[in-house]
């Protein structure tokens, strides 16, 4: 399908109205499908729902906490990615402790934290690992480099996660999801085979896609198409994703993590869908070095992040949305990430911003 | 001489050294070198003055270097108001083990740029501040322009006048991104750092009637259009097909997670002109990438696959020390 053949509400279901939800797992899906307009030209009968595909937004209230309270203790130098700073806390965020402490610091690639563990050798220096099967090799790169180095004063808090074990807890619940955008990244990590309880257990059809419009729109098309004829696969239009399970992957997650139960925002405790640092390598577990023994399910009461994330709620149907939670001043955490879905629709969506505006 | 020390700003005998041997060998001037507390600058005619601080890092960066950036950054300002930028003062705040070197090369660009610009640097100051409380060196400065638009800027603004930019996006942010070395990336990408006076000039000549002028700085195109619609009470409508851009710098976005509209420019300027004007723009080489539209009061991007979505301002801190 080009973008020639589309036309604002123009319907590729040809004469049959099917509704359809189509649910993206994914955040950088979230926020192509958002950016590029896609949203504003799908048929009203194709409903995008957006998953819990935001690794900022699913960390858990009390994960956060947890970290929180670790970053106000004397000699500790939190290193993080940007968008964590900006997550709210029950009373605080790490961007204020950083502008009250100076104890914050922001990485992009894990590996750099090394240096930042050479350079402040007098200091505890804790990594909050975040994010999906994609960045797990990043963080165990950090962790055998950690190792080999014979770095003592990094400690990791993982709050990594897999995306399949939430997808299939949302199937399990009372969800009306038909179909599913399968997140590119993670597929080529681990290869799309990886899905396939999806097709195989719950008989639902999803399919990999790429992050560029026209191929988000054509793994939309063939999800319809499979609707229709009632066959449930996994598929991908994303050329460069393998389907054979990545071995070398699941080799990784092996030597350097231990899967466990993990709380979710929104979900709770999800069976099987943490990561945890794999006793070979405690020395540089967090969670055993600050002595952290749970994750309290503590979310922000009046938020609605974690029926957002689950695709129960859209953004703009949260009280909060545009008015009690910005961008500049965020509630919840997925007004934080360029990932999280409120925050995509409240800084790009058309129809959100236009509303109450004079109309063509 | 090679390194600048507390002594250089202790305005005595090495204070005098710097200003003879340095600032006064390059930028010496009828104004400048009578070493006065001031200066007297004759009769103006419908002056404008703007000031700006310039903190860049790194200092030297492809495409320029900080003293550079502090003569086109301020002339840009006074040339979007439709002023000839005329006089500027400096300041200079050097970090003290400053290379005299890397000074002297600063204020050599200075003195080209300043001489292309036909501009006059009029006075000046130099502090010292000890190792470690400054960044290699800051410098800020004041500039004083002549009117030379008939009209006061901005003008009146209504539904299809057009809106131009005068070339590719976000390349400074980009260019600095890269030389800051954090992505162990490289690329051929430059600062678009220059003096857009002339350009502006040429715009202002011959079009009947230019509206609006706004250097495309920090917070890039998506700033100026928020700031744009804003002041014009309007909506305005962007087509994402025709915004400038370099390859290089989508790829960067990309690969790192930023929006090439939030980007800053440091030589790019967008203008809003009557429609009868579009002819002799576009002649000289300015991009049309939109309209003022009475439809909506938002900036709205037309997407290449005929999408729409909103461009907002910018918020928090995207790249910090770019200018």
């Amino acid at each position: 399908m080009t973008t020639k053949n589309l036309k604002k509400g123009s319907d590729p279901c040809k004469g049959r109205t099917l509704t359809m939800k189509i649910m993206e797992v994914c955040g950088s899906h979230t926020a192509v499908i958002v950016k590029s307009g896609l949203a504003s030209l799908l048929p009203p009968n194709i409903e995008l729902i957006s998953g819990p595909g935001c690794p900022v937004c699913v960390t858990a209230q009390g994960d956060i906490d947890n970290i929180l309270e670790i970053a106000q203790k004397d000699d500790v130098l939190v290193v993080a990615f940007g968008d964590m700073l900006k997550v709210p806390g029950t009373r605080i965020s790490l961007k204020k402790i950083r502008a009250e402490r100076g104890n914050v610091e922001i990485v992009y690639s894990p590996l750099d934290v090394i240096n930042i563990a050479e350079s402040n050798s007098e200091k505890t220096v804790l990594y909050f690992a975040v994010g999906f099967e994609t960045t797990v090799g990043a963080t165990a790169a950090l962790i055998k480099e950690a190792k080999r180095k014979k770095i003592r004063n990094l400690k990791i808090y993982s709050t990594h996660k897999l995306i399949m074990p939430a997808m299939k807890a949302l199937l399990d619940g009372e969800s009306e999801i038909d179909g599913f955008i399968l997140p590119g990244h993670v597929s080529t990590v681990t290869g799309y085979g990886y899905f396939e309880d999806i097709a195989k257990i719950y008989k639902k059809p999803a399919v990999v896609a790429g992050f560029w419009p026209e191929n988000v729109l054509e793994s939309v098309e063939e999800i319809q198409t499979l609707v229709k004829r009632g066959k449930a696969e996994v598929k991908s239009v994303y050329k460069v994703v393998l389907k054979s399970v990545n071995m070398e992957w699941q080799k990784l997650v092996k030597e350097f993590f231990v899967v466990e139960n993990a709380a979710w925002r929104g979900f709770g405790k999800i069976p099987k869908s943490g990561l945890d640092i794999n006793d070979k390598y405690k020395e540089f577990d967090a969670k055993l070095f600050f002595n952290i023994k749970d994750v309290k399910r503590t979310d922000k009461p009046g938020c609605s992040c974690g029926e957002v994330i689950k695709g129960m709620k859209k953004p703009a149907e949260c009280s909060l949305f545009g008015k009690a939670c910005v961008p500049d001043n965020p509630f919840g955490p997925c007004m934080v990430s360029e990932e999280g879905s409120c925050s995509v629709w409240y800084k790009y969506s058309y129809n959100s911003k236009i509303k109450g505006q004079k109309s063509k | 001489m090679d390194k600048i020390t507390l002594a250089h700003g202790g305005g005595g005998k090495r204070t005098r050294e710097l200003i003879s041997n340095l600032f006064l060998k390059y930028l010496g001037n009828p104004y400048l070198k009578i070493l006065t507390d001031g200066v007297n600058l004759g009769d103006l005619k419908r002056t404008v003055v703007t000031t700006d601080g310039f903190v860049v890092d790194p200092l030297f960066f492809p495409g320029g270097n900080i003293g550079k950036l502090a003569i086109c950054g301020i002339c840009n300002d006074l040339a979007v108001m439709g002023a000839k930028p005329k006089f500027i003062t400096m300041n200079f705040i050097i970090e003290e083990g400053f290379l005299t070197l890397d000074l002297e090369k600063i204020i050599k660009s200075i003195a080209s740029e300043a001489k292309s610009a036909g501009i006059d640097i009029v006075a000046g100051d130099t502090k010292v501040v000890p190792k470690g409380h400054g960044g290699g060196i800051y410098i800020s400065g004041t500039g004083v322009g002549e009117m030379v638009y008939k009209n006061d800027l901005p003008g009146k603004i209504k539904e299809g006048d057009l809106v131009f930019v005068n070339g590719s996006i976000g390349d400074h942010s980009a260019a600095l991104l890269v030389a800051r070395n954090d992505f162990k990336l490289s690329s051929k990408l430059k600062s678009d750092c220059q003096n857009i006076y002339p350009e502006i000039k040429n715009l202002l000549d011959k079009s009947k009637e230019v509206k609006f002028l706004r250097d495309i700085t920090r917070g890039g195109l998506a700033a100026i259009l928020n700031e744009l619609a804003e002041y014009a009470s309007c909506g305005i409508e962007i087509a994402e097909n025709s915004i400038p851009f370099k390859k290089e710098v989508l790829s960067l976005c990309a690969m790192l997670g930023y929006d090439f509209l939030t980007l800053a420019c440091e030589g790019r300027f967008l203008a809003v002109i009557d429609a009868n004007d579009e002819k002799i723009a576009l002649s000289m080489g300015l991009t049309k990438i939109g309209a003022i539209t009475d439809n909506h009061k938002k900036v709205v991007l037309k997407t290449k696959i005929g999408g729409e979505r909103v461009i907002d301002l910018p918020d928090g801190e995207l790249l910090p020390r770019i200018c």
